[in-house]
């Protein structure tokens, strides 16, 4: 199969290109080296944690690597330039553009393959490209069990699956997190909660100074812990913010396994709150 | 790499050339700009911008008739804003800061640019149908606004509904309204790679169900504060309603789908 880069591709592969400008700071040109570019990498601003990104170095002469990691590489371009390559995610071929000191970037260059005939390939070439080839003959293998765990996750609260809902106790603080109320499902459970807002400029910072920072996310889901007393270990397999935009917020978290029958009261616990809710049939 | 069906989409198109435009402009920002330390004045980086944008481009014409290609401005010396339009209405922004850590990307509409045109003379029908049509709005505004979901009281279950395809799940009692909570499921989504993104996304978005609430006392509730529902194969729905109901009402009966449940109120 041909391996296509689209604009998506290609917008991702100029947004890490902009990390190794911004770390080489007022230095004239590019490392040209491997040890220069891996102190560049060194210092490369981390991005968003919650998508770490690899950066490496490849020489210029060697034949293109691949390792399904998303993995950026920087290779040394001549007259301090250097192409940042990338693999097309889940494809034999790679997109890459030379970037120089002063910003200007090139045409964007696609390839298929290792860009060589495979009589030139080298060990490690050929090593990657077997390795590639094992990792989706695998994917192949597992997608039947893949897609078994999908239909599971989007059928497991399914109507037919809902034993009750109970109703947390009236009379919890406004001020601090609110249990709503829990629904019973013979697969898991729902947890449904009311949390303060934070403030506007908590939320909406004009200049914040961790530019990844999510507060609202961070606020709607606070650590919770749930405890049935049988000592069921339950699992959080799902999260919903039911509404960020009220105030207070509304959030849900799903779990499983399904409460046991012999569970008399579920206690919620939040930083600073416990909440006992009782599971007796009226 | 794009679902298929994307690539023939003009707008998603264009958003995705808006944006490799505006990253190239950020590369040739920060390539100057590192170098002096800082991304320079305010009037200076938005000129730059500009400027670089049409040696790029070659001098096209931007997409929105009254905004420049690129739009620059400083948050403060080390971090920039950059957008560039991809239509009349709609553009794509991000944040860059002098390290190259690029953040806060996000797509902005709603500030569609139509050509005025002089308003012709109203007949008498004409006006008194503009303020029936403006006193409606305003009914409406209201109501919708009426319930804030600001001062929670309780939660209210009903007994369980087995074999209802649409059980409430419960009934969130603020001061001045309450959200129904519903669950209902949904078929499994289909894909058609011969259609466009908007037509995906139209075939995604299920029917809402409806529901009307009632009480013993005959108080009229409608839908205010809004609502909204999310799920692939099971969907979970909470809509507002207002007004709160009066200390006297005994019970809330909740319809769907021709099915009811009661819920009491209680102390």
């Amino acid at each position: 199969m041909e391996a296509v880069a689209d604009s998506v591709d290609r917008r991702e592969l100029l947004e890490m290109a902009l990390r190794p400008l911004g770390a080489l700071g007022t230095a004239a040109k590019f490392p040209q080296d491997r040890s220069g570019i891996e102190r560049l990498i060194e210092h490369l601003p981390p991005g968003r944690p919650s998508e770490p990104k690899r950066f490496a170095f490849q020489a210029a002469d060697e034949v293109p690597r691949y390792d399904d990691e998303h993995t950026i590489w920087l290779v040394p371009a001549g007259e301090g330039s250097l192409r940042v390559r990338r693999q097309v995610p889940w494809e034999l071929g790679f997109v890459a553009v030379v970037v120089r000191p002063d910003g200007r970037a090139g045409e964007f260059e696609e390839t298929d393959g290792f860009g060589v005939p495979d009589s030139e390939l080298t060990d490690q070439a050929r090593a990657d490209r077997q390795a590639f080839e094992r990792r989706r003959r695998e994917q192949e293998e597992e997608q039947p069990a893949h897609e078994e765990r999908i239909e599971e996750r989007q059928t497991r609260f399914r109507t037919e699956n809902l034993i009750r809902t109970v109703a947390a106790p009236p009379g919890q603080h406004p001020d601090g997190p609110v249990v709503a109320y829990l629904a019973l499902y013979e697969t898991g459970l729902m947890l449904n909660y009311l949390v303060p807002r934070p403030p506007q400029e908590v939320m909406r910072p004009e200049d914040p100074e961790d530019p990844f920072a999510d507060p609202g996310t961070e606020a709607i889901f606070p650590a919770i812990e749930i405890d049935d007393g049988l000592g069921t270990e339950y699992e959080v397999v799902d999260i919903d913010a039911v509404d960020m935009n009220s105030s207070p917020m509304r959030g849900r978290l799903s779990y499983t396994p399904a409460v046991p029958t012999g569970a008399e009261t579920i206690r919620v616990s939040f930083e600073s709150v416990t909440v006992a809710i009782d599971l007796e049939e009226p | 790499m794009t679902q298929p069906g994307f690539d023939e989409d003009e707008e998603m198109r264009e958003q995705e050339a808006a944006s490799i435009l505006l990253l190239r402009v950020a590369l040739r920002l920060l390539g100057e700009s590192r170098l002096r330390g800082d991304f320079g004045t305010e009037e200076a980086l938005a000129g730059r911008a500009v400027a670089i944008a049409d040696e790029i481009t070659g001098g096209a014409p931007s997409p929105h008739p009254r905004r420049p290609v690129i739009e620059a401005s400083l948050i403060r010396p080390d971090r920039i804003s950059l957008s560039a339009p991809f239509d009349s209405s709609s553009s794509t922004a991000w944040s860059l800061m002098l390290d190259g850590t690029l953040y806060g990307g996000m797509t902005v509409t709603g500030y569609g640019f139509v050509e005025a045109e002089e308003p012709e003379e109203s007949s008498q029908e004409e006006e008194a149908e503009r303020e029936r049509l403006q006193a409606e709005w305003r009914v409406r505004t209201e109501r919708i606004r009426q319930f804030t979901a600001t001062r929670f009281v309780r939660a209210l279950t009903p007994p369980s509904q087995p074999g209802s395809p649409r059980p409430i799940l419960a009934v969130l009692l603020y001061e001045d309204g309450f959200y129904v909570e519903s669950t209902y499921d949904r078929d499994a989504p289909t894909f058609d790679p011969e259609a466009e993104a908007r037509q995906f996304f139209a075939v995604q978005r299920g029917a809402e169900p409806v529901i009307t609430v009632t009480d013993d006392v005959g108080t009229e509730y409608f839908e205010s504060a809004g609502g909204g529902s999310g799920g692939v194969r099971v969907s979970h729905a909470s809509l507002g309603f207002a007004p709160a109901p009066p200390r006297t009402a005994r019970a809330l009966r909740i319809t769907t789908d021709g099915t009811s449940v009661e819920l009491p109120l209680g102390g």
